[in-house]
């Protein structure tokens, strides 16, 4: 109803009979709905200052002094024809007709009774004391009991993780800081023109920053000083392998410089690990003792930096035009299998049959050649295209709370007994892998929106395909999903708080849990409240950059 | 290689029944082509009728699917080295430019002679300076594509491929997409590049520049050559009916 008053009273500030008679006229004659409208406002309005008024005289009388000044103002403007500034602004905005004028001044009252029961709880009545926490000792009438933010600090921190950890913990938050204040400063000193570290420097310390954290948060297990030179050189060998399958593909060429540090980097890595592993300084920490705001962390930053890679990969994958394999080649793979099973499987399982369905279900290796028939049909046995896609569409299949019940009950049971991978791992996996396949979609949609042209202009160029991705079509693409892939990862930071359900106590389950505690019984606000803002805080902080991400690049264009 | 070596050491192309489908679409109909070094041609022919598409097997944006393309003694076929080693020696400028719009001018110049040919930034920024100089327009580098206008682009877009050192030129109808009055500059660029011994294969709708610049026109109509020879000869005494009609219908 509001959006019809407002367009019947559409102002004309030029109209020559815009006086104050003409200005009293225009609120004649409208539907008796209009004056309904103003009257409920008018009297909600008169309810609420009452109320705020009996509570405390100067504030809302100031509101109300304010409201008429500003409406006494704009009329004035309106009579002579004559706006200024603010005056435009407060027509504009807060009295641009008589209902919405209204309006204004209701919302002002709403939300100072609000604020005042906000504040009134949060501050005035509130105890900062850890010890006035427990039902029995919080005085009568108490507001907040914040002294659970001191008492529980550590719990809502880092969880169940053992005290002696906590240095370690602090030292790789001090790691993240310190490079966060260092890029931060490097920025700012670009951005006045000194020359400080370039720019190169920063985003390899960023990228080998991974590694000492993972070191301080999980550790690494007790080993003898024994060096295995055949485990050296086997690694060397991958790696200048792999680099030579590359090159030979033409999908990514180093420079031999680049080529031997690259090469250096396992034989060091090895040593360093094994040096570690040997003084005993990093204990392995039991990572299920993870907790609070330590794990949230721990998740949302995992999975974004794990799952984009994988994403991107998924996202090149599925729209990859490899030329595809012949039906000829899996058809009769497909049969032999079926064949061999049919003979092996089938027979015992007949003889074992309790029923008709089970007897069905021996012929399962049927299938076999449907399948690879389906697939060839579906994806012209493109293998590369064929895998992607049915992944990404099997897991954005799966609701996440799925996806992490069978990370942690169905996974162990293809491990041996006793080499059981831990709850938080295999968790931190299942959501990689669940979030690769939606950030996979959401650059596969940027990689669409890129015209064909940038493709054909980089291959005529003669760019291999790493250099293609790495300069033309990533750069382009993910410039266009910032948003989607923003709010992707806000999205991830959140629902880190499900990993509750499965026994793993994040910010979330912590907060819920230390309410439980006779300590702090019943703190269910305080704790919540603090859960929010954190969580506010976080995604702000990356919708925000992401503003800021979107604006410099859309700068650059113009 | 053995037709390759069988070619004259001077064709720096050599295209053997070129054969092309689109599903059952025949684009080429066996094409035989043969292109010196330094030779300026260029092709004419009825939308659809197959230009583009051979002038861009030539560097393997489409695949041809039978007969052979050999480029500067290289055979294209699936390998991939081979393709990518025939790219760095063809550049190639497109009717809607195609520049990378996300990198300042300088560095949509710069990055392949930088990635591909390995040449330091210094050496590619002083090439790249070179090119942007001499189609006329050093003071756009810093800026990005879209700050310029469609003749600018085009130009810009010259100089890239030209920074690769290719040596052979492809247009792909570089004009067609311009508004008149920026016609001019392009053809112009075009018109010095042909005078100094590149090797030039260009699709245009521009007959003036095709009679003043070109060493042969070669005429195609639905995938097949029709008709190949001198502008002087090809404007005023063509020998084909198809051609006939062609130049009734454009001049």
């Amino acid at each position: 109803m509001a959006t019809r008053v407002v367009a019947l009273e559409e102002p004309n500030p030029r109209s020559p009979q815009s006086s104050l008679t003409a200005v009293i006229q225009s609120m004649r004659g409208r539907s008796p709905w209009t004056y309904l409208s103003w009257l409920v406002l008018t009297g909600l309005s008169a309810l609420l200052i009452i109320r705020q008024m009996r509570e405390s005289f100067p504030l809302p009388l100031a509101i109300l002094l304010a409201w008429l000044i500003g409406i006494s103002t704009v009329v004035w403007g309106e009579l002579n024809h004559r706006h200024t500034k603010t005056t435009s602004w407060l027509k504009a905005n807060l009295f641009s007709s008589t209902a919405n004028a209204l309006l204004s001044l209701f919302v002002c009252f709403v939300l100072l009774s609000l604020v005042r029961v906000v504040w009134d709880y949060a501050v005035v009545r509130a105890t900062f004391d850890p010890d006035l926490t427990a039902p029995e000792a919080r005085p009568e009438g108490v507001g907040a009991a914040w002294g659970v933010l001191i008492g529980a600090s550590k719990l809502l921190l880092t969880g169940t993780l053992e005290m002696e950890f906590l240095p370690r913990v602090w030292t790789a938050f001090g790691i993240v800081t310190g490079l966060g204040v260092l890029t931060l400063a490097v920025h700012w000193a670009n951005r006045l023109g000194r020359k400080t570290l370039p720019r190169s420097w920063l985003n390899g310390l960023w990228l080998v920053s991974p590694l000492p954290i993972y070191i301080l948060l999980a550790g690494i297990p007790r080993r003898d000083p024994f060096v295995s030179l055949p485990a050296i050189l086997a690694g060397t060998a991958l790696f200048i392998g792999v680099y030579f399958a590359l090159d030979t593909l033409r999908i990514i060429q180093f420079r031999i410089r680049t080529m031997l540090l690259w090469a250096c980097v396992w034989p060091i890595l090895y040593l360093v690990w094994g040096f570690l592993g040997w003084t005993g300084w990093f204990t392995p920490i039991n990572v299920d003792h993870w907790g609070g705001l330590l794990l949230t962390l721990v998740i949302a930053v995992f999975s974004i930096i794990v799952s984009f890679p994988l994403g991107v990969g998924l996202a090149f994958g599925r729209r990859s035009t490899a030329r595809g394999i012949p039906l000829w080649l899996p058809l009769p793979i497909a049969i032999v299998l079926a064949v061999w099973a049919l003979l092996t499987s089938t027979p015992q399982v007949l003889t074992s049959a309790r029923n008709g369905t089970e007897k069905i279900l021996a012929f399962w290796p049927l299938l076999i050649p449907l399948a690879a028939w389906l697939f060839q049909r579906f994806f012209k046995g493109n293998v590369i295209s064929g895998a992607c896609t049915i992944y990404i569409e099997i897991v954005r299949g799966v609701p996440l709370i799925t996806v992490l019940f069978m990370a942690i009950i169905i996974v162990p049971l293809f491990f041996q007994e006793g080499a059981q991978i831990k709850n938080t791992w295999a968790v931190l996996a299942g959501f990689s892998l669940f979030n690769a396949a939606y950030l996979a979609e959401v650059v596969r949609g940027g990689l669409q929106a890129i015209p064909l042209g940038q493709y054909e202009a980089a291959d005529a160029l003669g760019l291999n395909s790493f250099q293609k991705i790495r300069f033309i079509l990533l750069p382009q693409a993910l410039q266009i999903v910032i948003p989607a892939l923003v709010g992707l990862f806000v999205g991830v930071f959140k629902s880190s708080s499900l990993v509750g359900i499965v026994g793993l106590f994040d910010l979330m389950g912590i907060a819920a849990s230390v309410t439980g505690n006779p300590k702090w019984q019943g703190l269910r606000t305080e704790l919540y409240i603090i859960a929010a803002v954190v969580y506010f805080l976080g995604s702000y902080a990356m919708t925000s950059y992401s503003w800021r991400l979107e604006r410099r690049l859309a700068n650059a264009k113009r | 290689m053995p037709e390759g070596a069988s070619h004259p050491v001077d064709d720096i192309i050599v295209c053997r029944d070129v054969h092309k489908w689109y599903g059952d679409f025949e684009a080429l109909r066996g094409i035989d082509l043969n292109v010196k070094i330094g030779e300026v041609i260029v092709i004419l022919g009825p939308s659809g009728s197959g230009k583009s598409t051979l002038i861009r097997c030539l560097n393997r944006l489409e695949e041809h699917q039978r007969g052979s393309i050999i480029v500067d003694g290289i055979e294209l076929t699936n390998d991939i080295r081979n393709i990518h080693d025939v790219r760095s020696e063809i550049g190639m400028v497109f009717q809607s430019f195609n520049l990378f719009p996300h990198l300042t001018v300088l560095d949509n110049i710069t990055l392949a002679p930088v990635n591909v040919r390995r040449w330091s930034q210094e050496r590619a920024t002083e090439i790249a300076m070179k090119w942007l100089n001499r189609v006329g327009i050093p003071e756009q580098a810093e800026k990005y594509p879209g700050q310029l206008s469609g003749g600018q682009q085009q130009r810009v877009a010259i100089a890239r491929a030209l920074a690769m050192q290719p040596k052979i030129m492809l247009f792909d109808e570089p004009t067609s997409a311009l508004d008149p009055e920026m016609i001019k500059e392009v053809l112009d660029v075009m018109r010095d590049l042909a005078r100094s011994n590149y090797t030039i294969m260009a699709i245009t709708h521009e007959m003036s520049f095709a009679r003043e610049v070109a060493d042969r026109i070669i005429f195609i109509a639905d995938g097949q050559i029709v008709e190949q020879s001198h502008p002087a000869e090809f404007f005023t005494n063509p020998r084909e009916e198809r051609t006939r009609l062609f130049l009734s219908q454009i001049l």
